[in-house]
């Protein structure tokens, strides 16, 4: 049976649209986003920043307790200015 | 038939598409991952902060018998298995038929001195596997930010 079936499509194009437009508002704030939060991780929800931490698993465990499920929190590393990310 | 066109986003981190997984072995849909399309990556992965974001625990999960070498240096990866990859084309429809033999969890780096943040893979990878075994085009303009997979 296709997976799709089984899914709640609609639901699936809402999270990966609130995933794009987290990606897209971190992408436009970026510069703004090196200086506040070098070398950390931060969390962007309904494109505001709801947390961060340089270590990721305090991170998800904070929001975790904060909002129970986090499937559409963008969480990302912000390398400084004076860093460049190489994947 | 004509051919489908997956929209990417141009980023600071690269080209990334936003989908949802089916592991086989978990039965689940897992999602939505944000994928960073990497032509000079032969596997598709997910990175370590993502995994515990998903509750997918690595230690349930087989360790890979294959090293993995990256600017961090060798890392661990962990096998989740075949997995379907859910992925939206350019019209809002949802397609399920794009799958991936083998993904990866990545974990640290195996060098103690290189187990810092900064040095372990922080992205989910959607490497060349994938593109290759769906014959897949990927096309991107950094300069007027437009870019997509197209069949």
């Amino acid at each position: 049976m296709s997976v799709i079936a089984k899914i709640n499509k609609e639901e699936v194009l809402e999270k990966i649209q609130e995933m794009n437009d987290n990606s897209i508002w971190m992408n436009k704030e970026m510069a703004v986003l090196r200086k506040k939060y070098p070398n950390m991780f931060i969390a962007i929800f309904k494109q505001k920043i709801v947390g961060t931490n340089p270590d990721h698993k305090k991170l998800i465990i904070a929001l975790k307790k904060q909002f129970g499920e986090i499937d559409t929190v963008l969480i990302e590393f912000i390398n400084g200015d004076d860093h460049y990310f190489i994947i | 038939m004509t051919s489908r066109r997956f929209p990417t986003l141009v980023g600071d981190k690269g080209i990334s598409i936003s989908c949802f997984i089916v592991p086989f072995s978990k039965g689940k849909m897992i999602g939505p991952i944000k994928f960073i399309i990497d032509t000079g990556s032969p596997v598709t992965g997910i990175c370590e902060v993502d995994a515990a974001k998903f509750d997918i625990d690595i230690k349930t999960l087989p360790q890979s018998r294959k090293s993995f070498g990256s600017l961090s240096g060798n890392i661990q990866a962990h096998e989740l298995g075949k997995t379907k990859i859910l992925i939206k084309d350019s019209t809002g429809k949802i397609h399920d038929d794009f799958d991936i033999d083998m993904v990866y969890v990545f974990s640290k780096p195996i060098c103690k001195r290189r187990r810092e943040e900064s040095a372990a893979i922080q992205s989910n990878l959607l490497g060349r596997d994938f593109l290759e075994k769906h014959s897949l085009k990927f096309f991107v303009d950094i300069k007027n930010g437009l870019s997509y997979i197209e069949e």
